[in-house]
C-alpha cells in the first residue's frame, strides 16, 4: 500500500509526526510505521487521519500491484 | 515504545510499590508482573480504550501468541525434567490445558458463537475425562464403564446443539453435583493442587458449558424474534 501521509503532513502546515500522532491519539511510532508502509492501519484510523489532514482516505492511501496478490 | 500516559504512571506506581515491598518480603515479583500486564490486560478486557494505540494492540496480540507457545514448550520441558527425576511427568499438563482452553474459549466468545463454544467445551472436557479414566483404568470393559460419565458429557454436548436450554440446565446440575460430591468425599483426602485441578477441569468446564448453551439458546430466541419481525414488515 502506497501512502501519501508524509506529503499531506507537510502540506498541513509542516505537522510533525508527534503532532499528528497526538491529533489522532496514537503513538509517534505508529505514524512512522504507517509512513514507511510497515503497518496496515484500521479503517477508523485511516478516516481520522484523512479528516485531520483535510483530505480523503483514497488520497492518503493507494493500493499497489503487490496488494492484489 | 508505548506513549507515556496515565496508565504508564499507574503501572510505574505499582512497579515502585513492588520494589519497596521487595525490601520487606519476596512477593514483589508479582507486583512487578502486575505493572507490566496492566495495559495489555485492560485492553484485552475492553478497558482503557482512550489509551489504546491500535498498532501496539496488534503487537500485543502477536507477542501474546508467541509467549503462549513459549510457556507451553517450557511446561513440556518441565514435565520431562520432572519425569527424569522420578516424578509423574504430567504435573504441568493442567496448566497447558488451561492456557489452550482459555485461548479457544475466548476466541469462540469473541465470535459470539455460543452454541459452538458450548459444544466444543463440553466435547473436549468429556473427551479428556474419558481418556484420563481409560488411561488410568485400562482400555477394557470396566475402564469403559467408569469412563461413561465422560461419554455422557460428549453425548449431551452434541445434543446441546439441538436443545441448548435443556442441556444448559442438565450441565448446571452436573457441575454443582460434581463440586458437592468432590467436596463431600474427596476434598479432605486430596492435596490442594489435586482439588484445584479437579474443580478446574470438571466443575468449572461443566458450568461454563452450561452458560454457553444458555447464551446460545437466548441468541437463537433473539434470531427467531428478529426473523419474525422482518417477515412481518
Amino acid at each position: 500500500m502506497k501512502t501519501n501521509l508524509r506529503k499531506f503532513r507537510f502540506e498541513k502546515g509542516d505537522l510533525s509526526q508527534q503532532e499528528l500522532a497526538d491529533l489522532v491519539n496514537v503513538s509517534r511510532q505508529t505514524i512512522v510505521a504507517i509512513e514507511k508502509g510497515d503497518y496496515n492501519l484500521s479503517v477508523k484510523l485511516a478516516l481520522l487521519l484523512a479528516e485531520k489532514l483535510g483530505t480523503t482516505v483514497e488520497e492518503l492511501f493507494k493500493l499497489e500491484e503487490k496488494d492484489y496478490v | 515504545m508505548f506513549k507515556w500516559d496515565k496508565l504508564s504512571w499507574i503501572a510505574a506506581g505499582i512497579f515502585i510499590s513492588g520494589v519497596i515491598l521487595g525490601i520487606l518480603n519476596n512477593y514483589f515479583f508479582g507486583l512487578m508482573i502486575a505493572a507490566y500486564l496492566l495495559r495489555p490486560t485492560l485492553l484485552a478486557f475492553g478497558g482503557g480504550k482512550k489509551y489504546a494505540d491500535e498498532r501496539q494492540s496488534a503487537i500485543q496480540f502477536q507477542s501474546g501468541n508467541i509467549s503462549l507457545t513459549v510457556v507451553i514448550v517450557a511446561m513440556f520441558i518441565l514435565n520431562i525434567v520432572e519425569e527424569s527425576e522420578g516424578g509423574p511427568g504430567d504435573k504441568y499438563n493442567g496448566i497447558i490445558i488451561l492456557a489452550l482452553a482459555t485461548k479457544a474459549i475466548v476466541g469462540l466468545i469473541m465470535l459470539r458463537d455460543y452454541k459452538t463454544a458450548g459444544f466444543r467445551t463440553g466435547f473436549f472436557m468429556g473427551l479428556l475425562l474419558s481418556l484420563f479414566i481409560l488411561f488410568s483404568a485400562g482400555f477394557q470393559p470396566f475402564g469403559f464403564l467408569i469412563a461413561s460419565p465422560g461419554f455422557l458429557i460428549i453425548l449431551l454436548s452434541w445434543l446441546g446443539l439441538k436443545k441448548p436450554m435443556l442441556v444448559a440446565v442438565v450441565f448446571v446440575v452436573f457441575g454443582f453435583a460434581a463440586g458437592i460430591w468432590r467436596a463431600l468425599f474427596f476434598a479432605n483426602n486430596l492435596p490442594f493442587e489435586a482439588n484445584a485441578l479437579t474443580t478446574l477441569l470438571i466443575s468449572i468446564p461443566l458450568l461454563v458449558t452450561a452458560f454457553f448453551f444458555y447464551k446460545g439458546a437466548q441468541a437463537e430466541k433473539g434470531e427467531k424474534t428478529e426473523l419474525a419481525a422482518e417477515s412481518g414488515n
